[in-house]
């Protein structure tokens, strides 16, 4: 009987060990989807934005120097230097996407990426430069993902949750006749 | 005296002789009959070659029966146990001729001629006929073929045949058939009629063909209907022939897989019909033009041919040696003909020729071949066993094409002329081509071509065999020159010969190729690459480029100006490349510029000598000065194998920053000593240290990395600085004046695309240094603005200078939140700054959890900027 007590009693705190186990995830959901949408305006002009050139350009001389170029840069839930580059850069491009993004030529797809949808109205020397731009921005776009999830904290597992958010405002943000594929497979023009 | 007969008696008596020997004559006449039928028959046959024997013939009243009738023939030979002719005498016809288990034994001797005539005459003698119980064998070199237990009857439409309805005068057929070639046999059924009025037939045959190598056996169902039109010349007839079920013996005509929906089978379509104008001259040629039609099947689908139009035409011969065929069809609106010949036993050789030829071809004809536009196509292949020639013109408009969406062309123009050579003797082919274009667009993404401005021509010549394709000789003209002699490609085929197993690296004797730099820099690098490095569109090269191949190995050189935004950058510059292609022997290279002006840079003549391997590239030393100092590195080594990128002994000497900026406020001068330098994807590590003089104190850099390809150029270190004179800093960035000493460190900064990422500092003045601690109100109101506000009493202003014991700050900054703390500690409170013993003032971190935003930060610096100013 005494072995019997003992093996019960063994058996009893291993279920009290395990049954002790946590595991915590957690996805910062509410700030990368803040993130998100304050990149998205800022990338395609929802907000206005102070003119870096009105700031001036601090001279080799000043530890400043940074201050006049960074100054245009808006407050985000979540940023550093890198973030706050390559969305300057985007946004520069943006200027240049728009009319394909409008005539339908490319798209805006579920994991967050643009995506060539149809080409036949165009020629292969404009085909060639959207393909650039394409590539440009969706290069982009992965690593603007991969700043905020690192500096969210993101695992790299989760990172597709990170990109479906930011589809889901790059896509409320396109110019209308944008095809958009708001569930993966199923395509719709804006 | 006698009494003379009257002359009615005489007649009447001269009419009742002849009337009598008549009907004696003709009463002979009928009962001998039998027998003239029996002589004469074998006697008229033997005037036309046969050879017949008649064992029996009855006569009757309208009728007459041949019993046991044996024909011979050089190519016929059998017998027909009985013929029945039925006629009729009032009036006077044929009714009908039935001939009871014939059987005969053909075997064709095309070698002999026939004056046999079909004719109409023969069709309504045919139409007469019936058979009953009938057996035909055919046998030749390649064929046995009989008809057994056939049996042909007029009028009599068997209830399975539907139509065609109007054969009112049909015959129908009956019978079992077998078929025999070296490769299959085929055995079945066979029904069928004839309308001898319109002369249309039908014939259906269902049955079994089986494979004779490997036995496999499948169903046939061959349906075929026409006309036979007897000419005077022979005879020609139409046919639709439509045969199913034969594509598992000819896998080639199985079209692609369907599904049955509803019972989810899989079926493969095949159908192939045929129409033929058949016309057959006995003893000249057998000539066959007509359609063949191929639907849904893997043929079409490769060609894309769905009919083909073809005329055949043979000279008769024995077993087919002589003759030849004159095919033409038209796949996909392409007109193509082909003629085969062979002599035959007399002959030496059988000789082909083909030929295709259209002008204006529409290319979007072709099927999944995505082609679009217009183009004149001139092909002519000539075959013989031991030689053939191709030569094919080909002149295109406006060709379009598009595979994906990274490889594509619209709009070419160009021309291309191929001739080709096979001796069999040498078994191998030689061969020559020339290739122009003047107009188009080609994208091979990421690089778009513009064959307007790339307008040029390309012309080879050379020879293929078994194992080597060699170009005597290449030349191209155009953008650029090359010429190039000797150039071999070795290869080797797998065993089926389907494809290529193995391509190895081209031997070059001899290649020489130059040009303007300005075209490949502008296609090459600018156009595809400038999205992402927008410095490209400002740099502008202007000079020429030369590649050499010969024994030694390659060699590139360069010479060129370069331009950046309109300014000379570059002057004289002279890159001499080279790469060991037939040698394992490493060659150096060398690049030199008589001048670089890259403001505040100003390099006259440099050279820095290369050494360039199979699979790395090396240089070193290298010495730069610079700034009334130096840079000299050892060796930079570059392994493409293993992704490895080293820097030796990376050293600045006595630069002298403020020589570059004169209007830099501080003297900083940098010295370095980085040991190495090793890439590891995507960062450059550096082992050593980088030392900063200025302020009379050292900043030291240490765990130095770069990351140059990042999306934003990064840099990273961790620094270590001290004995800086404050008042030499608080005098330069224009921050008040400070006394003292500073001291402290960065660890982990980060700056990205020139801009701080992250960064944990640490300053204090040194505590041990020597001189008075003061400091200005405008340094205190700075540090003021900078912690985040709080405002100088009216009565510290009457003071313009402070004593202080001790400044010191740390500041943080991580995803663009900075955080400060005061690092002196008292009564709970943090001060930035702590006053003097009697007096001075007191600078005190008020909100020391609170986390200060990068714009905030930025806003505080520029509050800063603007109080300087005013």
């Amino acid at each position: 009987m005494p072995k019997i007590n003992l093996k019960f009693a063994f058996m009893l705190s291993v279920m009290v060990f395990t049954a002790c186990v946590t595991v915590n995830i957690y996805f910062p959901a509410a700030e990368v989807r803040q993130a998100a949408e304050k990149i998205a305006k800022d990338v395609r002009g929802h907000e206005s934005i102070q003119d870096p050139a009105d700031t001036g350009a601090g001279g080799p001389q000043s530890f400043l120097n940074f201050v006049g170029t960074a100054y245009a840069q808006q407050e985000l839930a979540v940023s550093n230097a890198t973030i706050r580059q390559i969305k300057e850069r985007m946004k520069a491009r943006y200027a240049q996407l728009a009319p394909f993004l409008k005539q339908g030529v490319i798209g805006e797809s579920a994991n967050g990426l643009l995506v060539i949808r149809n080409t036949g109205s165009i020629n292969l020397k404009t085909r060639a430069e959207v393909k650039r731009l394409v590539s440009a921005e969706d290069s982009d776009r992965t690593a603007l993902y991969s700043a905020v999830s690192k500096a969210l904290n993101v695992p790299g597992s989760e990172l597709a949750r990170v990109r479906e958010i930011f589809a889901k405002e790059w896509q409320k943000t396109a110019p209308g006749g944008t095809w958009i594929e708001p569930e993966s497979g199923k395509w719709k023009q804006r | 005296m006698p009494k003379t007969p009257s002359k009615k008696k005489v007649t009447l008596w001269i009419l009742g002789i002849f009337f009598l020997s008549a009907t004696l004559l003709l009463g002979s006449l009928y009962q001998c009959l039998p027998l003239l039928i029996k002589k004469l028959a074998p006697i008229v046959a033997r005037s036309e070659g046969y050879s017949v024997r008649l064992s029996q013939v009855r006569t009757g009243y309208g009728f007459i029966t041949i019993e046991k009738i044996r024909i011979s023939h050089k190519e016929i030979r059998g017998e027909i146990q009985r013929i029945s002719v039925e006629y009729s005498l009032r009036p006077f016809g044929l009714k009908e001729i039935k001939l009871e288990k014939p059987d005969f034994e053909v075997t064709p001797d095309t070698s002999t001629s026939s004056d046999f005539r079909f004719n109409r005459t023969l069709v309504w003698l045919l139409g007469k006929v019936s058979i009953v119980n009938g057996e035909i064998e055919l046998k030749t070199a390649s064929l046995a073929a009989s008809l057994s237990a056939f049996s042909i009857a007029g009028n009599e439409l068997p209830s399975s045949v539907q139509e065609p309805n109007d054969l009112s005068s049909a015959s129908t057929l009956s019978g079992c058939i077998s078929v025999k070639t070296p490769e299959i046999q085929a055995e079945g059924d066979m029904k069928g009629m004839l309308d001898w009025n319109s002369t249309r037939f039908h014939l259906m045959s269902k049955g079994e063909i089986i494979v004779n190598k490997s036995q496999d056996r499948t169903a046939y169902d061959l349906k075929t209907s026409g006309r036979i039109e007897p000419q005077m010349d022979g005879l020609s007839a139409e046919a639709d022939l439509a045969v199913h079920d034969l594509c598992s013996i000819f896998p080639s005509l199985s079209g692609e897989k369907t599904k049955n929906d509803s019972t989810g089978n899989i079926s493969q379509p095949c159908s192939v019909s045929i129409s033929a104008d058949i016309r057959y001259l006995l003893d000249k040629e057998l000539k066959v033009s007509g359609k063949l039609v191929l639907k849904d099947t893997r043929l079409s689908s490769i060609s894309g041919i769905p009919t083909i139009r073809g005329t055949w035409q043979m000279k008769a011969s024995s077993d087919l040696k002589n003759g030849f065929i004159d095919v033409s069809f038209a796949p996909r609106e392409l007109p193509v003909s082909i003629k085969l010949a062979w002599p035959g036993e007399n002959g030496n050789q059988w000789e082909a020729i083909a030929g295709i030829s259209s002008t204006n071809y529409d290319f979007s004809n072709l099927k999944g071949s995505l082609l679009s536009g217009l183009g004149d196509i001139i092909a002519d292949v000539f075959v013989t066993p031991d030689l053939w020639q191709v030569s094919a013109s080909l002149d295109v408009k406006d060709l379009s094409w598009a595979k994906d969406e990274n490889h594509a062309f619209e709009g070419i123009s160009s021309k291309i002329e191929f001739l080709a050579n096979y001796d069999g003797s040498l078994k191998s082919v030689s061969w020559r081509t020339d290739l122009g274009w003047n107009k188009g667009a080609v994208l091979v993404y990421p690089w778009f071509l513009d064959l307007f401005q790339l307008a040029g021509s390309i012309k080879t010549m050379g020879t293929l065999d078994k194992n080597k394709l060699l170009f005597n000789k290449i030349s191209v003209s155009g953008p650029f020159e090359l010429m190039a002699k000797e150039v071999s490609l070795d290869y080797s085929l797998n065993d089926n010969a389907a494809q290529l197993s193995q391509w190895k690296m081209p031997k070059i004797q001899f290649l020489k190729a130059n040009g303007r730099l300005e075209i490949p820099y502008e296609v090459f690098l600018k156009e595809p690459f400038s999205v992402n490095y927008g410095f490209l569109n400002d740099l502008v090269p202007k000079g020429t480029w030369l590649v050499e191949v010969d024994q030694g190995g390659l060699r590139t050189g360069i010479k060129a100006d370069l331009f950046f935004s309109g300014h000379d950058v570059i002057q004289g510059m002279d890159l001499d490349l080279a790469y060991p292609i037939n040698t394992d022997k490493c060659l150096p290279g060398l690049i030199k510029w008589d001048r670089l002006t890259w403001p505040p840079l100003d390099l006259e003549k440099t050279k820095i000598p290369l050494t360039i391997c199979k699979d790395n590239l090396s240089c070193g030393p290298i010495k730069i000065p610079i700034a009334q100092g130096e840079i000299s590195l050892k060796q930079i080594s570059w392994d493409w194998p293993a992704s490895s990128l080293k820097l030796r002994k990376l050293r600045l000497i006595g630069v002298d920053l403020k020589a570059l900026w004169p209007e830099l406020p501080l003297q900083i001068d940098i010295e370095a000593d980085l040991d190495q330098g090793i890439w590891k994807d995507p960062r450059l590590n550096f082992n050593g240290k980088l030392l900063v003089n200025t302020a009379g104190g050292k900043i030291r850099f240490q765990n130095i990395w770069v990351e140059p390809l990042a999306p934003m150029p990064r840099f990273g270190a961790d620094v270590v600085f001290h004995d800086l004179d404050l008042v030499q800093l608080s005098d330069a960035a224009h921050f008040g004046r400070i006394t003292g000493k500073l001291t402290g460190h960065i660890d982990d900064l980060i700056m990205s695309g020139g801009q701080p990422e992250s960064f944990e500092l640490v300053m204090e003045n040194d505590p041990g240094a020597p001189g008075p601690k003061k400091i200005s109100l405008e340094a205190v109101e700075k540090i003021s603005i900078l912690g985040g506000g709080g405002s100088i009493p009216l009565f510290g202003r009457m003071f313009k200078e402070f004593p202080y014991r001790q400044i010191g700050m740390s500041c943080s900054l991580k995803n663009d939140l900075f955080t400060l703390h005061g690092l002196i500690k008292k009564d709970g409170q943090e001060y930035l700054v702590k006053r003097g013993f009697i007096r001075g003032v007191d600078v005190i971190n008020r909100n020391p959890d609170g986390k200060i935003s990068f714009k905030d930060m930025l806003d505080r610096l520029k509050r800063i900027i603007r109080t300087e100013q005013e």
